[in-house]
Order: structure tokens, then C-alpha cells, then sequence
């Protein structure tokens, strides 16, 4: 396998992965502080755009009939907004 | 639509297997997303302990573990290659190079469970613990059957030359479930070892 067959059969996309995962790891150093909201949130949208990614090549979701698309999609904004949603709600102190 | 030419073992336009396991697959996300939730919703009723609790945690072997789940789907993408060309001997390596890197997941998870047991730290420890286990677990319980299912994949792959085409639908299909178990973990690191 030549490395430009290995590239056009997912290698940009697993190696923008890996750059991704080493970000947010950098991203997030420091565990034993708390952070900001928008770390957390960053962190978040680097793991739905990861889980996208996912989806759209290695599943091979983006060849799908639009219905599932769709439905992947509305799953990672949904999931994505819930997520920035609870977290905001707690950092916000609002259920104390 | 992108493609004129088939791209799986269906027809354009289609997806691997059947519809009941992307059905699957999207009630599978649900779940996990759902408990993902909870946990950041108790977190805000005590971020501290959360906070605290977290800096407990290897995030250096949780990124490993990443890196190795996102090369194992990388590898099972590969094999999936190789089957549609009919290439089943180079598919049936790369399929057990993915193989071998979620086998390397579960071995740094016992690890990483045997530090914690070690510390005295389990499931009763406090609340974050507790998500801290039971996400990791049932994420690993996924780990596992995917691993089984691409063990019995492997076993049927054509020793030579005769391929009926429901081995690629089993590969491609197998792949796919391995790929959610990738994209959960994603996921799960994001909201357990690093949100803070």
C-alpha cells in the first residue's frame, strides 16, 4: 500500500483526529484547577467535531441517504448544546 | 448525491447493514449522551469535589487509550479497504492490527482500574467515583463485544480464493459498531477525565 492510498483511504482524516485529541489534552492541562466555562465547552466541540468525523468518514455515514445524516447531525448538535446546557446550568451556580 | 459508483456492498445512496443497526447505533449515542449529562448535571451541585476527584484520574493514559481506539478504527477503515478490492489477506491484517490496538485499550484499563483499587479508591468513594466507574465499565462492556464481533468476523475470513459477499457486509457492518465504541470513548474522555 502506497502511503497516498493509505491518506485517500482515511489516513487525513484519522491523523486530524489525533492532532484534535492531543489538542484537547493540552487544552485541558492543569486538571487540578477548575476552569472556565469555555474550556469546558471547547472541549466539548473538539469531541462532537471528533465524533463527526467519525461518522461522516470511517462509518461512511456521509454515502448515507439524507435521513440519516440528518439524524446524526440533529444527534451531535443535540448532544453537543445539552451538554454545554447542563454544564453552564451548574457553573452558574444555579442549582445551589 | 457525492457518488455515481457504489461504495459498500449495497447500492449508492446506502449504508452499511441493515437499518436495525443504525437504529441501534443512534439509540446507543442517546444513552451514553443522556448519562453524560447526568453526570454534568450532579457536577454542578459540587464542582469542587468533582474537580478534585478528576485530578485523581491518569489522563495521560486516557489519552493512550484514545489514540489507540482512534488507530484501531483507522486500522478496521483499512480492512474494509482492502475487502473491496478483495484483498483478504491484507484485510484480514490490518483487521487484526485494529484487533490487537482494542485489546491494548482493555489491558490499559485494568491497569488504570488496578492504580485506583490500589489508592483505595471504588465505586463507594464519593459520586464522581461513582460516574468515573460505571461510565468506564459499560463503555468497556462495549469494548468487549466489539471485540467478540470482530473476532467471529476474523474467523470467517476466507482461508483461500472462495469469498461469499456476505463477509464484506459482516466486516462492514462489524466496523461500524466498532467505530461508535471509538466515538463513545471520544465522548466519555471529554466529559469525565478533562471537563473541569
Amino acid at each position: 500500500m502506497t502511503i497516498r492510498e493509505i491518506l485517500d483511504a482515511g489516513g487525513r482524516v484519522w491523523l486530524i483526529l489525533l492532532t484534535l485529541t492531543i489538542s484537547s489534552y493540552l487544552l485541558a492541562e492543569d486538571f487540578a484547577t477548575r476552569g472556565g466555562l469555555v474550556i469546558m465547552a471547547g472541549l466539548f466541540a473538539f469531541a462532537f467535531i471528533k465524533a463527526r468525523l467519525i461518522i461522516r468518514h470511517f462509518m461512511e455515514v456521509k454515502h448515507a441517504p439524507l435521513a440519516l445524516r440528518i439524524a446524526f447531525d440533529v444527534w451531535a448538535v443535540v448532544g453537543f448544546c445539552s451538554l454545554v446546557g447542563v454544564a453552564w446550568y451548574g457553573h452558574e451556580g444555579l442549582l445551589n | 448525491m457525492n457518488e455515481a459508483t457504489p461504495t459498500n456492498s449495497n447500492q449508492p445512496e446506502s449504508v452499511y447493514g441493515e437499518i436495525g443497526l443504525w437504529i441501534a447505533i443512534l439509540a446507543d449515542l442517546t444513552i451514553f449522551t443522556l448519562m453524560f449529562a447526568t453526570v454534568l448535571y450532579y457536577r454542578g451541585f459540587n464542582p469542587e469535589l468533582y474537580v478534585q476527584s478528576q485530578a485523581r484520574l491518569d489522563q495521560f493514559i486516557a489519552l493512550i487509550n484514545t489514540l489507540l481506539l482512534l488507530t484501531s478504527s483507522f486500522f478496521v477503515v483499512l480492512s474494509i479497504h482492502k475487502a473491496r478490492s478483495w484483498d483478504w489477506p491484507m484485510s484480514g491484517r490490518f483487521l487484526l492490527a485494529g484487533m490487537a490496538c482494542g485489546v491494548g485499550f482493555i489491558g490499559m484499563k485494568f491497569i488504570e482500574y488496578g492504580d485506583k483499587f490500589e489508592a483505595g479508591i471504588n465505586l463507594r468513594t464519593n459520586e464522581f467515583f461513582m460516574f468515573y466507574f460505571m461510565t468506564t465499565i459499560l463503555h468497556l462492556v462495549h469494548v468487549l463485544i466489539g471485540l467478540g464481533v470482530l473476532t467471529i468476523i476474523r474467523l470467517g475470513f476466507p482461508a483461500r480464493g472462495v469469498v461469499a459477499k456476505g463477509r464484506l457486509f459482516a466486516l462492514e457492518a462489524g466496523g461500524v459498531f466498532w467505530h461508535m465504541v471509538d466515538l463513545l470513548w471520544v465522548i466519555l474522555m471529554a466529559v469525565v477525565y478533562l471537563a473541569r
